[in-house]
């Protein structure tokens, strides 16, 4: 089978004693996700959700606990630089993500340099391939970021993080800053790179259409827990999750049948405030006495077949519809 | 045309300052919006659609000046408006809903009194008529707990109930024309679906005419009777939604719709449009030609007018006739 | 296919002119720089401008008023006033700059490594920031002289013992904003290591405010130098200095005001010239 690059297990980030009730604020609790080499795995969810600490914990930039395994390796605590290098991210702000002083050249030689990853004299010559792989023109190396686009930059990104030559590339609201037609750009450049250098992508977004256009998989969070997860084709054909049913009723769309307005009161939740029992219950118009008393598990909805990834959601009514009986399904 | 259009703007051209001397950035804009319609205006970054919003109410940035053209609201020409008329309007008679709630709002000023200070400024009441009216208005735009939020302020509040506030005082002043700029970018798409929803509502109820700035096709698509599409600071398409959607007839539009990813189309990859946007309007020719797979020669020797049969129009030397394989047309829903 | 971006915007082309260039443009730091350079040249040339010696004495021609040979005057014990003006400057303007040195980059220092480390480093160092910060300044620089004894070696140390605190707290600020950026937070992720980050990364990119600092720090530093100087805590007479020259000037002041009000002009017209050349930068640095 295809190789297993990222294996996560009960990730979780709590930062001490934040929230307005002095109480820590579990930003992300027990999230366990895989990618495959050659994968696009999708992580939607909205404000609050956890999407991104997520993101920064799964490449250092968060303390967390819980089991982070790169291709066979588990990461400690402090990585290693090697192991650092095998995880990277690519971030929303591409104004930001660049060192205003540095020339690209120098950007990207730095990388290589700092990693060993060519002998001296090899390294000019492999930031040209990198400018290259990435679509941008052998000119642009001389450039500071101060005269590149927003997508331009968002590509100089890219090939910093492809010159680390990593397994997983984390891409955090990647194209949320670019315009549409350079957001259709940015994704087929990932699509490329992915498949030419073998890579497994974690795209985090909350733009469902990107989801569904790009991810072979999709988890959708809520509150820093996955509450569903499955193939793309099938979360969106077959939502389980009450939350994700609403979150997919909410996209506008062109061309569609009219949709229900509004399909979700209230506001998304502060992450300082976790109610008891599921964390969506408040404002699920499904909820029942028992999803206020305790907390789903994710929970498969049969065993998958032929390989595929199996589709799981956690609710306690996913698979057998309330009703039945009230209190434990 | 049977009514006159409550906002009806010709020819406008706006010039913002650059680093030598002044560039324009909108060209021979023109567009109509009747009473109690709403109309879209699309593009990407550059385009010139928040310009051309800014410039109805005189409200450019330092430097912008409208160098050509008409802004018509009700039969006045804005543009030649002196500044106090223009902040009778403004608030008035046009109220404006800006892309950031956090940053349209007073941070150091409750909600409830900056609500009731847009009433005041354009009902002649005291204090205490207008704060009833402010609260009125809270429960208007649905905001809970109508008492304790009016104390409250702005970072108190979560961005859709911020995005709320500023629709409240955007409507104290009972305006007949709505201007948005992207009023939901800055929010999570369950409470973007909340305030669209809460924004047709208030225009059925109060037939208050909707100007929609914004860069998402599908939100447009839904929220407005009309679309107009543009690029490099000039209307290259416009018409009816439903019509300009499904069968457009420019090739950027195509290009727009094909980029965009559609929930609806699961593995269906966006497709770009070849080359760089254009940057800043293009004197003479098509400003698209470059990128046009049907660019010829008087593509970029002439530049198109808007033209065609009936409300969709084009400004294209060759238009695409039949329908392009977008999106099918969707039955009006309940807005 | 992807889509090659194979066009630079054209910004690209306006860029590839030298930074200098486009620093010729700005009128204001262009103004400054050349008022200073002119003070700079003008106490080089002290020699050529004013051929008296600063420390000669002549008791037959005190308080004189200005002449064709002594263009502004002689002071209360015959000394050629243009003369000490031009000979004070040197030593006022050499320390003013030079004094500033340590502290910035003491101060800078400090500022990097407590904003970046942030924890118990950031503590420690800000606790004493504010010990240093709770003196007025002129109490400090003067008990420090004081204790140490006067002379131009304790004024450094005043000086860099008191001065570096403003450094900190403008370094420090912009390394808590900078470290959040996406370039800072790669690099992190990169496995790149502390030292490298705070030197190639962060360092460039928040000292541009400090250097702007520094600008109108030369000017406080010249008058904390002239009032040391005013109060005989500074540079010891005979030695020519403008805050010396005001403190043997100012009993005078009603009846030969040339020698009380030049030398406080002197630092004004230094003031004003590094004050635009800081305003300058800062509209430079503005522009990113």
């Amino acid at each position: 089978m295809t190789e297993l690059l990222l294996d996560v297990r009960g990730l979780a980030v709590v930062y001490p004693v934040r929230g307005r009730d002095r109480r820590p604020v579990r930003a992300v609790s027990d999230v366990s996700l895989s990618l495959q080499r050659g994968e696009t795995v999708g992580l939607v969810g909205e404000s609050g959700c956890g999407k991104t600490t997520l993101a920064r914990a799964l490449v250092g930039l968060e303390r967390s606990t819980g089991v982070i395994r790169l291709g066979g390796t588990t990461l400690a605590a402090r990585r290693t630089r090697d192991q650092a290098r095998r995880i990277q991210i690519i971030f929303q702000d591409p104004y930001a993500s660049l060192n205003p002083r540095l020339s690209v050249r120098s950007t990207l030689e730095e990388m290589i340099r700092v990693h060993r990853l060519r002998p001296g004299r090899e390294i000019p010559r492999r930031a040209r391939e990198l400018v290259d792989l990435v679509g941008l023109p052998p000119a642009s190396l001389e450039a500071r970021p101060g005269s590149l686009s927003g997508g331009q930059r968002q590509r100089v990104a890219i090939a910093r993080a492809l010159a680390l030559q990593p397994d997983v590339l984390v891409a955090d609201e990647p194209t949320t800053s670019l315009d549409v037609s350079v957001q259709a750009v940015i994704l087929e450049l990932f699509a490329r790179v992915r498949d030419q250098l073998g890579l497994a992508l974690l795209l985090i977004t909350h733009n469902l259409g990107v989801v569904s256009a790009v991810c072979d998989r999709v988890a959708v969070m809520y509150l820093g827990r996955i509450v569903e997860a499955a193939p793309t084709s099938t979360l969106l054909a077959d939502p389980r999750h009450p939350y994700t049913r609403r979150l997919l009723a909410a996209v506008p769309r062109l061309g569609a049948a009219a949709r229900e307005r509004a399909a979700l009161q209230g506001d998304p939740p502060d992450p300082s405030r976790v109610p008891d029992g599921c964390p969506f219950h408040p404002r699920c118009p499904e909820a029942t006495a028992y999803c206020a008393a305790a907390s789903p598990e994710l929970s498969a909805g049969q065993l998958a077949s032929n390989g595929a990834a199996p589709h799981l959601a956690a609710c306690h009514y996913a698979w057998a519809p309330p009703g039945a009986e009230e209190g434990a399904p | 045309m049977s009514t006159p259009a409550l906002l009806h703007i010709e020819g406008l051209s706006v010039a913002m300052p650059g680093p030598r001397g002044r560039v324009p950035v909108v060209d021979g804009v023109s567009l109509d919006l009747p009473e109690g319609r709403s109309l879209g205006v699309v593009g990407e970054s550059g385009s010139g659609k928040t310009t051309t919003l800014r410039a109805i109410l005189g409200l450019l940035p330092p430097g912008g000046r409208a160098t050509a053209g008409r802004v018509e609201f009700d039969g006045e020409d804005l543009l030649r408006a002196g500044e106090r008329r223009l902040r009778q309007v403004r608030g008035g008679q046009i109220g404006v809903i800006w892309q950031d709630p956090q940053a349209a709002l007073d941070p150091v000023m409750r909600v409830g009194d900056q609500i009731a200070e847009a009433v005041h400024a354009h009902a002649l009441s005291n204090w205490s008529v207008s704060r009833r009216r402010a609260k009125e208005l809270m429960r208007l735009v649905e905001l809970p707990d109508v008492d304790r939020t009016f104390r409250t302020f702005p970072h108190q509040l979560s961005g859709g109930q911020r995005q709320r506030v500023v629709i409240a005082s955007a409507i104290a002043g009972n305006p007949r024309l709505l201007l948005a700029d992207e009023p939901t970018t800055a929010l999570d798409v369950t409470v973007q679906d909340q305030v669209l929803s809460l924004i047709g509502r208030l225009r059925a109820d109060l037939h208050v005419a909707l100007l929609l700035v914004s860069h998402d096709l599908a939100v447009v698509g839904e929220a407005c009777d009309d679309v107009a599409v543009m690029y490099a600071g000039r209307v290259i398409e416009r018409g009816p939604a439903a019509s300009v959607f499904s069968a457009p007839r420019h090739y950027y539009t195509v290009g727009l719709l094909a980029a965009a990813p559609q929930v609806d189309r699961p593995g269906v990859r966006p497709s770009s449009i070849p080359g760089t946007p254009a940057v800043g309007v293009v004197r003479r020719g098509c400003a698209f030609a470059p990128r046009c797979p049907a660019a010829s020669e008087d593509c970029v020797a002439a530049t198109p007018q808007l033209g065609g049969e009936g409300a969709h129009q084009v400004a294209c030397h060759h238009p695409l006739r039949i329908a392009a394989p977008a999106v099918r047309t969707r039955a009006r829903g309940n807005d | 296919m992807s889509v090659p971006d194979t066009t630079l915007t054209p910004l690209v082309a306006q860029e590839r002119r030298l930074p200098g260039v486009r620093w010729m443009r700005n009128k204001t730091l262009m103004a400054g720089s050349a008022l200073l350079l002119l003070i700079v040249l003008a106490v080089l040339l002290a020699p050529v401008l004013a051929p008296h010696d600063p420390n000669q004495q002549n008791l037959f021609d005190v308080l004189a008023p200005p002449t064709a040979a002594h263009p502004l005057g002689t002071d209360d014990l015959g000394r050629d006033v243009w003369a000490r003006l031009l000979y004070g400057g040197r030593i006022d303007l050499a320390i003013g700059v030079s004094a500033v040195i340590a502290p910035f980059i003491l101060g800078s220092a400090l500022g990097l490594l407590a904003g970046y480390l942030g924890g118990w480093v950031d503590a420690v160092i800000m606790r004493v920031l504010e010990v240093v910060v709770a003196f007025p300044f002129y109490v400090l620089i003067i008990a420090v002289v004081f204790a140490l004894g006067a002379g131009v070696g304790s004024i450094f140390i005043a000086i860099t013992a008191v001065g570096w605190v403003s450094y900190c707290r403008i370094v420090r600020g912009e390394v808590l904003v900078a470290k959040r950026l996406g370039y800072v937070e790669a690099a992190r992720a990169a496995g790149l290591s502390t030292p490298r980050i705070l030197v190639r990364h962060l360092t460039p990119n928040v000292l541009t405010q400090a250097l702007i600092y520094a600008m109108s720090d030369i000017v406080l530093t010249i008058l904390a130098v002239v009032t040391l100087g005013f109060l005989g805590l500074g540079v010891q007479p005979p030695t020519a200095e403008w805050g010396a020259m005001l403190q043997s000037g100012y009993q005078y002041l009603a009846t030969d005001p040339i020698l009380g009000t030049v030398p406080g002009v002197a630092v004004v017209i230094t003031g004003l010239s590094l004050s635009l050349i800081g305003d300058g930068l800062a509209a430079e640095f503005g522009k990113t």
